[in-house]
Order: C-alpha cells, then structure tokens, then sequence
C-alpha cells in the first residue's frame, strides 16, 4: 500500500527556497513599517543610574525611545515554563527591559523606533546610560560560592538541583576494580541559525488584533504567552512563524523583543520591525554550558558496575521560557544505550553573568553523553580493552526492551549492538586500528573514537501532546494542518508523503499547512524532536479518522461493508468486487452531500484530533571518527566520519540522511572548534565569526552514514524522531579520537573545543 | 548627501538615489525589494550575502551601493530563466543541498563563480570554492553533492 512512504521524494519546500522567493521575517514588507534597534548592555553587572535618550529622540525620523518605565500595565517579565528541579521562589524571569540593573552583556535596556533602519542605530549612538559597575561572576563554580549574587532577594545563585538515579554507588565503587574518574567541561555555545532572530509586529487599532510574525520555532506559544501580556484575548493575538532559517532548539522561547514589539506597535498604531544581528545573535542565549565530575566503576571484565555524576549547569542571569529544561534531561540521558544498573546524578542550575542558556541540539542529550562516553574510554584504557569492546558488553541487548534505565527512563526499542557492529564494519575500524600500530614515528598521530547514543523523541509529556487537523475538500484535494512549525525539517515533504498514503491519492493532492496560530486552537511547534513522532502522529490519527468516515461513505455507495474498502490510487473499491470502485474526488463530494450518506452519518470530510502519544520513542547512533594530530603543531585533521543511525520506520530516506548530516556536523564542530569565551569580568570575546569559529567545508570529511530501522512500538507508524540525535553522539566520538591519538603521550585530559593550541600545549606539558 | 546610481540588477536597469553609507544588501533587499540575497553576520564571513558584480562574486554586505555604480548584479531571483530551474538550482533540489534554505542563494551565487572558472571540480576544490560561505544545516555533505551534479548538468548544457 505504501506507495510514497519510504521514498526519497524530493522537497515540495525547495523551489521557492532555490528562486529567492523565501518568506524570512525580515522579508515581510508592511506599510508604514518603523524599524527597531536595541540598546543592550555593555556592562557585565552594573546598576542603572539613569538613562538619557533625549539626544536620540531629537533625531528626524526618530519616533520613540521606549524603556521599562514605559511597559505601563505590561508585566516586565517573560515566560517561564517550570521545569524538574525548578523552585517557585527562584524562577527569576527575563525581564523584557531592565530597569534598575543589568546583568549580561546584550541584556536589553531601551528600543529605539525609527522611520528607516540606519536612523535607528544612529539614535543609539546617542542615548546615553550611566552605569555603576558591580562586580561580575561567570565562572558557575565560582558563582556557586555566592560571593557575588545576581538576584539579593533570593540570596543564592544556586537556583536549581535535580536528583536522579538508582542503587548504591558507594557499594558498586567498592566492589568494583577500577574506578576512573574526571572533569570535563563543557563550554556555553551558540545554536547559530544562519537566519538570525526577527519579529515584526503589526497591531490593526480597527480590528483590535496584533499579528506578530516570528522567526520562531513555536508561534502558537508565542501566542498563548502573548495575549495574556498584553491584556488581550488569545484571538486578539495571531503569530506566525513564516520561512525560519533555522533553529536548533534556540527558537524556542518567548523573548522580550516579541513583547516589546507588540507593545510598540500597539502604541505606535504601525507594524514594528527588528532583525537581530549576528553580535547581538551571539549574545542573546547559548546552549551547553555544563561543567561536570563524573567517575565510573568497572571490572576488569569491562563490565560497568556504576556511575556517579555532579554537574553544574550555567543558567546564564535568568530563565528564559526553557532555559531549566537541560537539566533533567542530562539526568536522565547519562545512561546512554547502557545497561548500567547503579546511577548516582546530581545536577545543579546556577545563575551566572551570562545571557541565558537552553536547549540546543539535543537538549542535555550531548551533555550527558559527552560525560558517559569520555569516561568510558578512561575506563578502558585502564583495564586495557578496546573502548569500541567495552561498549559491547554493556549495551542493552535488543530481547531487553521496554527497558527501564537506572535513570528513570523507558526504552522503547531498539538493536544497538547490531548499528554498532554495522558502524564499526562501515567504518573499517579494524583496518584503522591495524594502520594505527603500523604508524611511524614520522607520520601524524591517527586516533580511533567511537561513541554511542540514544535520544529521546517527543519530549515531556505536555509536549507528547498534538492538534492536527485533515480537511478533504469536495474535490478531493487534501489540506492538512500541523502544529509542527518547521524550519528546514522538510516537513510539507514527509507529512505529504504519509498522508498520500494513508488516503490512497497523489501526493500532490495533499497541501501541508503550519505555522499560523489562526489555524490550529494550539500547539508546541517543532522542537525535542517532536515534528514526525509526536506532531506526525497526530496527524497519522486524524488520517486514520478520515479515512475510517471515507470508508463508511464509500461502502455504502459501492455496497460493500466498510472494512472491505480499499483506498488506492486515487481510486475506492471494494476488495471483494474491485469492480465496484469510484474516485476519491467522487468519495469526497458525496461526503458533503447529506443524501449520498449512511444514516446518521453527518455531512463532511474534515477531522481534528488531539492526540498524546503516551511514551517516548528512543533513537539509536553509533558513531566513529578517525583523526590525525599533528605531532608539532596539535592541528587535529578529522579525516573519516561513520555513523549509522536507528531511528524506526524512514518515511523519507533522503531528508532523514540530510538532518543526520547536519547533526553530526553540529556535533563534530562542538568537540573541534565551538565556544563562546568570556573574560572574567563577563566581557565576551567570541561575538562575531571573526572569533567564533563555525566550520566551513573545507574543514569536514566526507561523512558516511547508514540505517536500521528498529520500528518503534510506541505509534502507529514505528517512527522515532532524528533531529537531535545525530548531534549527541558525535562530540565525544570525536574527543575520543583524539585522545586516542594522544594516547601514550601523558596527555590526561582535553576539554571540548579540543583546538590545536590547546593540543599543542598539552603536549608540551607532557613532554 | 544622496547620490545618484545606475545599474542593472538581474537584467533591467535601475537607477536611485542612494545615501552613500547604504549597502549593497540592503540596497537589493530594500530598496529594490530582492529579499532573495540574506544577511547573515556583520563580519564579511557567512557569504548569505553573496551576489555577483560584473561577474564575480561578491559579498553586497561588505559593498556600499554607491560602489555599484555602473555594474551588472546578478541575485538569485536572476539565475532562472523562463521559468526553469537554473542547472545549480536543479542540483540543489535533486540532491537535497538545502534544509532551512537561507544560506542557499549565497551558496548557489558562489558557486555560480566557482563552476565557471573550473567545470569540473573535486570534491575538495567545491570545499575550497564554498569557503567563504557558511551553512548550519546540511553539513555542507549534500551541498557538496549538488555542486557536483551542478557541474555535470553545466558541462552537459556546453
């Protein structure tokens, strides 16, 4: 029956894309747009004496100043959605502009709004803030002292703790024969979507509605966070994510320029525009940002006994919408693919002098596994086995599922010793470890890292929930809509693709639609990799409805039971009497018209579900990176990526190949080149590309990739999502590698980005 | 202060009074409303920008329009004709180069330049030529493919 699902079709998304004709927020042109620019903090921590825009304001052309002092009855605070390990009395929110003090670097203070963009960053030049300078605290571990405190009404900065695990770590640490353990940290960075942020926000006086369009990955949040803000009803309020130059998880929150915006333009009576810049991109939110102790205890037979984690993670000056959602995550995901039986985690949230933090790629998913992963490796250079061996003799075997982690989460499914195995063969692991001993003294160091992971899919169980709705028109074109809101996924694509299927018609027949609060009642958006495991799911059950009514209709129209309906080609018939068929666009008018209908049947084609899917689907990627290091200079050349990934049913073998490419380069990237630095005092040294390093072509292999597909027993489809997936296993593939490389130099530790200087001078220590 | 430039952009002539500070960027993006050509960084180095001027490539955020004056740009909007798929937007479409779709343009005017000079690249030279331009979606893996089918179609339309 599957005629499109597991076909590589190509993009229904690509044409406009390729032609220039995009929709980006900063492409939305509205009459009588002003421009907004941010005056943002250059000052780490500091009081707010006074702040004088007066000599901006005088500008031509420069229409208003706003600051805190002008939200009026709009609360001056963001969104924060409580997550596990958050207290109430210490979710101090994102101000929407600061009003007494700032405390980050990029922190908001004052818009200016203008008739053209270039006269709204004049008008900066001349508002002037007069600031007295507190001391500042990046540094999480010397924040936890409290020493310097960012918020004196709570009087911590420890402002989060989240407890996972089960058995008795000390017991298994004492059976044990080995216990290895390290530090490792691992530094804030930056999602770095090549669309920046924008909003443009346009409130209509007539209608009493505000449409605020959003480079988001979440515009019915934005909307359901939005109304109650400003004072309005949730159908005053309509937000749309239109095309969305990426996102990586950093897309996800409500931010102050959505309220501010809306509370402009609401003023003003005109559409308000800001389009973030790269610096102010690279200022706004990082994700990572964890530094952590880990020790594991393990036989000499490779068996792993236990583990015990204390992380830290960096919450940055405040909470944005899901900056405390990370931490639990981390808890949880430590366990990897792993059948370790005593966990011991602590994770701690702490404010900092630094812009918030959250999400990105994986979601403390890379966190945990850059942990789990590096610390196995340890593990096996004491007991002198082959890391890719130990891994072996701990996976989860595929008879053990659902399976139950000692960290509180289900696997569904799964056959991790086998994508291993495939990844080792595809790889020539072997044939690299055979050229590594051949190596002379000579040639550059060659090191071997292997990595394994597992991702949730679908996310918390609020999120487990999605709207969907399937409109049959009485042509027979097929419009449905989707809470997912993609921004690159390819999701009008693969939803079409499903839902040809399930109908029986051509794919071209179907219309995917997205993005636009007016269209759903709600909806959590494409994030936690959600879009096909939980939104498509939905989706998949409003299908199943339609067709179910399809069926009753058609079989009273052909006179055939209902269950003896097939749906095919664009055609109905009767299984029993294929001759007994019509067209599925002849099915589709009858169904508007009460006379063609079964009795009590009512007229029409259009179905909406609310669907939860009840546990997380879990992916699978095994990962091998082989590396050369330079003995002089500690350049690192990766020069061959493997990984084969589980991630159940393909609908589109070419899109999911695409997203595990990005994946993985997003992890590489993070073991190799990604952090963002800051001084001490919290000045940041890494705000634009000439200091933040995102790789370039030149600096990645060819990557080799392939599949099993393990179905997933948790819906109806097998599916389990990939977004995040590929990025959780190939930070510490890589890391492994190298110091793999490193090996039998007394080199101890390297943390991610693992640059050459820091090679270099690891190596001259010692030497 | 506003300084009077002619040009022609993807075919048809212009011409506009311009501040001398505006750039290229947003003079196409703006003015001329050909919002195809992205901004990506402030610093010269993400190549969402990238358009070419009397046939090379060149970064409109790193160029003022007065700068323009006189010259033949070609956007992305200009790559197709007649309603058909330029040969490297055919490539990017077959072979699954782009994801979010805004480093695109950038990428496909650059390599506009790059198949020009050498017709049939390796897979490290389509790495060289992109240097200058930055994708977070794909892992360039696909783009480097599509560089490839692009060069085939382009020898194979000689």
């Amino acid at each position: 029956m599957a005629t499109y699902t597991g076909q590589s079709l190509r993009r229904t998304e690509d044409e406009r894309l390729l032609l220039g004709n995009g929709n980006f927020t900063d492409d939305i042109v509205l009459p009588g747009t002003l421009h907004a620019a941010f005056l943002r903090s250059d000052r780490a921590h500091a009081r707010i004496v006074s702040i004088d825009a007066s000599a901006g304001l005088a500008i031509p052309g420069v229409v208003a100043v706003m600051t805190a002092a002008d939200l009026g009855d709009v609360p001056n605070k963001t969104m924060i959605v409580k997550r596990d390990g958050m207290q109430e009395d210490k979710m101090i929110p994102h101000p929407i502009l600061a009003t007494d003090r700032v405390r980050y670097v990029g922190e908001p203070i004052a818009i200016v709004v203008a008739e053209e963009r270039y006269l709204a960053f004049d008008a900066l030049e001349y508002i002037v803030v007069e600031y007295d300078p507190l001391p500042a605290v990046v540094d999480p571990r010397q924040a936890m002292k409290d020493e310097v405190i960012l918020h004196e009404d709570i009087g911590t900065n420890v402002v989060m703790k989240v407890l996972e695990g089960e058995g008795d770590i000390e017991e298994a640490f004492g059976k044990a024969d080995h216990v290895v353990g390290h530090r490792y940290d691992d530094p804030r960075i930056s999602a770095f979507p090549m669309e920046p942020r924008a909003t443009l926000a346009s409130y209509s006086p007539e209608e009493k509605r505000l449409t605020v369009w959003t480079s988001s990955q979440v515009p019915h949040q934005i909307k359901r966070y939005l109304a109650p803000m400003l004072g309005l009803e949730p159908d005053q309020v309509r937000a749309i994510a239109p095309d969305v130059g990426g996102g990586f998880g950093r897309k996800i929150e409500l931010w102050s320029d959505e309220v501010a915006l809306s509370v402009l333009s609401m003023k003003l009576g005109r559409p308000v525009k800001w389009t973030e810049d790269r610096r102010e991109n690279l200022l706004s939110t990082h994700g990572r940002a964890f530094t952590s102790d880990v020790e594991a205890a393990i036989n000499n037979d490779g068996t792993i006994l236990g583990m015990r984690f204390r992380m830290i993670a960096d919450l940055g000056a405040y909470f944005y919408t899901s900056t405390g959602g990370p931490l639990s995550n981390a808890a949880h995901r430590v366990a990897g693919p792993y059948g370790i039986p005593v966990m011991d985690i602590e994770v701690l949230g702490v404010f900092t002098n630094g812009p918030p933090t959250g999400p990105y790629r994986g979601a403390g998913g890379p966190e945990a596994a850059l942990l789990t992963e590096r610390i196995i490796d340890v593990a096996a250079g004491v007991i002198g086995m082959d890391p890719a061996e130990v891994r072996r003799r701990n996976f989860i075997s595929a008879d053990a599922f659902p399976y139950k982690t000692a960290t509180g989460y289900t696997y569904d499914s799964g056959d991790y010793q086998r994508a291993f195995d495939r990844a080792l063969e595809l790889s020539e692991h072997d044939g690299w470890r055979e050229a590594q001993r051949k190596r002379g003294p000579n040639e550059p160091l060659l090191g071997i890292g292997v990595a394994a992971a597992v991702k949730a899919s679908g996310g918390s169980a609020r999120t487990r929930n999605a709207r969907a709705d399937v409109y049959v028109e009485p042509s027979g074109a097929v419009k449905i809509t989707t809470e997912a809101s993609p921004h690159g996924q390819g999701t009008e694509t693969t939803f079409a693709q499903i839902a040809a299927d399930a109908l029986g018609v051509p794919y071209e027949s179907i219309t995917i639609l997205h993005s636009d609060s007016d269209m759903l009642e709600s909806g959590h958006g494409t994030t936690s990799s959600r879009g096909l495991a939980v939104a498509g799911s939905a989706m998949y059950e409003a299908l199943i409805q339609t067709r179910a009514k399809a069926a009753a209709i058609a079989g009273h129209i052909l006179g055939c039971a209902a269950d003896d309906v097939v749906f095919e080609d664009g055609k109905v018939y009767s299984a029993s009497d294929p001759e007994q068929a019509m067209a599925f666009s002849e099915l589709a008018s009858a169904a508007y018209r009460p006379e063609k209908l079964p009795e009590g049947l009512e007229a029409g084609l259009d179905t909406k579900v609310s669907f939860t899917l009840d546990s997380n689907p879990f992916g699978f990627g095994a990962h091998v990176a082989v590396v050369e290091v330079d003995r002089d200079t500690g350049d690192v050349k990766l020069i061959r990526y493997t990984a084969v990934h589980d991630c159940g049913i393909l609908i589109n073998p070419m899109v999911v190949e695409g997203q595990i490419h990005g994946g993985l380069v997003q992890g590489i990237s993070q073991a190799l080149y990604e952090a963002m630095y800051y001084s001490p005092d919290g000045q940041p040294l890494t705000a634009s590309l000439m200091n933040y390093a995102v790789p370039i072509a030149e600096e990645l292999p060819t990557l080799v990739t392939d599949s099993l597909e393990t179905p997933s027993p948790t819906n109806a489809m097998g599916i389990k999502g990939v977004g995040e997936l590929p990025t959780v296993g190939s930070p510490p593939a890589v890391a492994n590698a190298i110091m793999d490389a490193l090996a039998g130099m007394g080199v101890d530790n390297l943390d991610t980005p693992i640059t050459p200087e820091r090679v270099w001078r690891a190596m001259q220590a010692a030497r | 202060m506003a300084h009077t430039i002619t040009l022609t952009v993807n075919g048809t002539g212009y011409t506009r009074e311009v501040e001398p500070r505006l750039l290229l960027v947003h003079f196409l993006r703006e003015v001329l409303e050909l919002t195809g050509t992205h901004i990506g960084c402030d610093t010269s180095q993400c190549g969402a920008c990238t358009v070419t001027m009397d046939g090379l490539a060149i970064k409109s955020c790193t160029a003022f329009a007065v700068q323009a004056d006189g010259a033949t740009i070609v956007t992305i909007e200009g790559m197709a004709k007649d309603g058909k798929l330029h040969p490297i937007q055919e490539a990017f479409h077959e072979e699954h180069g782009l994801q979010c779709g805004y480093c695109t343009p950038g990428m496909i005017m650059t390599l506009s330049q790059v198949l020009e000079r050498n017709p049939d690249p390796t897979d490290e030279e389509i790495r060289h030529g992109i240097a200058g331009n930055i994708c977070r979606c794909t892992g360039y893996e696909n783009i480097v493919r599509s560089a490839r089918d692009a060069a085939r179609r382009l020898r194979e339309e000689a």
